[in-house]
């Protein structure tokens, strides 16, 4: 059954871990797990992948990425014309709503397929932030139109080659093992010890200059799935692994959401997927297509979101 | 360890270069490593060099652009034996840039970590300063007074012609080279940004000034941790023949700490005139013949006359006395001074001596 559900989860300790001995420094109002779920016999659901969605990232603990400008220096006497890159520390995506912790939770699932399932528990976790009601108050307020995540960078023989060329130059330790010891804050704390002047790229060990803005191998799944998803990867990168950030601008709009009866058909001609919605912090993914102010699904997706022709949903097309 | 300061005493005259040293200077281009005197290294443009300075010691409408070459005579030998010159203004009509070395010091409460991070920032604080150029000595005379002479006595023409100079002096050094003018320092920085060696990117710019090249640079700091190990060992290291005339001005005074070149890293000194030993234990007075039976035993000097085109200077030997210095007859030949002219001179024993 082609079916999703997503949820958020309000008590959420699936993600706190031995390793992490300082807590996050976010409230829970501020951050949701979110899961995408499959339907199992017995209507019940399983979890299939999972993310966690940090509202309005650096408000209450300053965040840091390297911005990746651009200097050119030419001359036309010496035939000289040259651009390079320069790495600027700053904190210019404050505000923005982060995606972190992204996982498939279905071992041996093809990466083609994992990456779909992202997508969709991606796509359904931004719907499910900017829907009506007052279930979303708590987790996006409205004028919040970005969202990023940063991809895990490259590692070389388990090390990040791009900490290797310029980070531990200033803080001599290994990020994994900081970041393992004092958690996300870590990311905070060390950005007094980095450089506050732009670092001229060409200046960095070939290594280091490599791994700028370029993902692990083993994010291809999750860059695939946020690319699908509308998030591009522009000027950012993590600071202690040179990771890419991908960004996704949502233009807020009235008419995303309408309200819409469902009818149970035996096919449907030109299926899409849509984001029906009831109870509040959740909904479904499903195929669907609209038939004026209805919404036409499957007959056993309707069965299992017990939809009726009395009952009301929340809808919107996924891409929309 | 103090040299013997009586060996040498009037044997050695320095005077304003003339066209009859061309031969002289020529040979000290071809035997100073690549580019460490900033002598021309052809024939016309030494002559043109030479001309200039001639120029410079004659003119008297003064503008910051005048650059003097001075020559050392061996009397013993009739060689030239030196060459040291002085640029009255860096960067004269454009500007001088070095990189001035800054320490940041990073701290993070929250890790309990902190590190001080050696920067180079791209600057002009040397625009307008004067600045010592152009020595070379002849390998021969290395040991002996005579470098002592041709570096310090450019000291004394300035002191006795302050409208012409800034009250800052400043010196470049050739900073760590291999024989083919490779350098470590330019390969981890200029080189980055010219895809090019220091002796091709300078054959580029076409004998035009340094800060032809330099504004190409990126202005924001060099993080030195940043650089290959080589290149941050060569910030401030000397070239190994620029030894000797870096120990004369670290003896003056001259503080090596704070500039370095942009291209090779070497060490840019740096003082207040007025500091300086040769400046600060110099007097200026009369002169008189030395009396056969002195009353008070004389000390070695260096002393200069008060000329500008013919400027000398020497190391010899005068007593102090009411009415001046007394000074041989020699010296005043040397120094062409009359009685009844005016001089200054140093005491040689108040001055910081380094030596091998």
């Amino acid at each position: 059954m082609n079916i999703l559900r997503i949820r958020a989860l309000t008590d959420d300790t699936r993600f706190s871990s031995a390793a992490q001995r300082t807590p996050p420094p976010t409230s829970p109002a501020t951050e949701l797990s979110y899961v995408a779920e499959v339907p199992v016999d017995g209507g019940e659901w399983n979890t299939a992948a999972s993310l966690r969605l940090r509202h309005a990232t650096g408000i209450d603990a300053p965040r840091y990425w390297y911005y990746v400008g651009q200097v050119a220096h030419a001359s036309q006497a010496l035939g000289l014309n040259r651009r390079d890159r320069v790495l600027l520390l700053g904190s210019d995506l404050t505000g923005a709503d982060e995606i972190r912790d992204v996982r498939c939770e279905l071992p041996g699932l093809a990466a083609e397929a994992c990456t779909a399932l992202l997508a969709s528990l991606i796509q359904g976790a931004l719907k499910l932030a900017s829907a009506p009601g007052p279930s979303t108050d708590a987790v996006r307020k409205p004028a919040t139109v970005k969202t990023i995540t940063a991809l895990r960078g490259v590692r070389e023989n388990g090390i990040s080659p791009f900490w290797n060329g310029l980070g531990r130059h200033f803080y001599d330790h290994d990020s994994e093992e900081a970041i393992a010891e004092f958690g996300q804050q870590w990311q905070t704390d060390v950005a007094a010890l980095l450089p506050q002047q732009p670092v001229i790229v060409s200046l960095l060990a070939e290594a280091a200059q490599r791994a700028i803005g370029t993902a692990a191998e083993d994010a291809a799944s999750l860059r695939e799935s946020l690319m699908l998803s509308g998030f591009r990867a522009r000027q950012h990168v993590s600071i202690h692994d040179g990771g890419p950030v991908y960004e996704h601008e949502l233009v807020p709009r009235h008419d995303a959401w309408s309200e819409r009866a469902i009818d149970a058909v035996d096919r449907l001609v030109h299926p899409q997927p849509w984001a029906v919605m009831r109870a509040t912090r959740e909904l479904w993914i499903i195929p669907a297509e609209p038939d004026s102010d209805r919404l036409l699904v499957g007959r056993d997706i309707a069965e299992r979101i017990a939809a009726n022709r009395a009952a009301r949903f929340i809808t919107s097309p996924i891409s929309g | 360890m103090n040299p013997d300061l009586r060996l040498g005493l009037d044997r050695y005259v320095l005077r304003p270069c003339q066209p009859d040293d061309l031969d002289a200077l020529e040979r000290f281009g071809a035997g100073s490593a690549h580019g460490l005197t900033s002598l021309p290294d052809n024939r016309s443009n030494l002559a043109a060099r030479i001309e200039r300075s001639m120029q410079s010691f004659a003119t008297t409408d003064v503008s910051g652009e005048e650059v003097y070459l001075f020559v050392l005579d061996d009397l013993q030998s009739g060689d030239v034996v030196g060459v040291s010159g002085i640029a009255a203004q860096a960067g004269f009509a454009d500007r001088f840039y070095c990189y001035r070395n800054e320490f940041v010091v990073h701290r993070s409460q929250a890790l309990a970590y902190s590190s001080r991070i050696h920067t180079l920032h791209l600057c002009h604080d040397l625009t307008g300063a004067t600045l010592l150029t152009s020595f070379y000595i002849d390998r021969a005379y290395r040991d002996t007074l005579a470098p002592q002479l041709l570096s310090r006595a450019r000291l004394l023409f300035i002191a006795q012609h302050p409208e012409r100079f800034s009250d800052r002096i400043a010196a470049e050094s050739p900073g760590l080279a291999d024989d083919s003018g490779c350098c470590p320092f330019w390969n981890a920085v200029g080189r980055r940004f010219f895809g090019m060696d220091y002796p091709a990117a300078e054959q580029l710019a076409g004998g035009r000034s340094k800060a032809f090249i330099a504004e190409l640079m990126p202005t924001s700091p060099i993080y030195v941790p940043l650089l290959p190990g080589d290149a941050q060992w060569a910030i401030g290291q000397l070239h190994p023949d620029a030894e000797l005339p870096f120990s004369i001005l670290s003896s003056e005074g001259f503080e090596p700490d704070t500039y370095v070149d942009i291209f090779d890293g070497g060490p840019i000194v740096v003082a207040r005139l007025a500091m300086l030993g040769t400046v600060s234990n110099r007097t200026t007075t009369r002169v008189h013949h030395a009396a056969v039976n002195p009353s008070s035993p004389p000390v070695p000097v260096m002393a200069a006359n008060a000329s500008l085109e013919g400027f000398r200077a020497t190391l010899t030997e005068a007593t102090a006395s009411g009415q001046g210095l007394s000074l041989s007859q020699n010296a005043m030949t040397s120094l062409e001074l009359a009685a009844g002219d005016h001089a200054c001179a140093c005491d040689l024993r108040r001055l910081t001596w380094e030596t091998k």
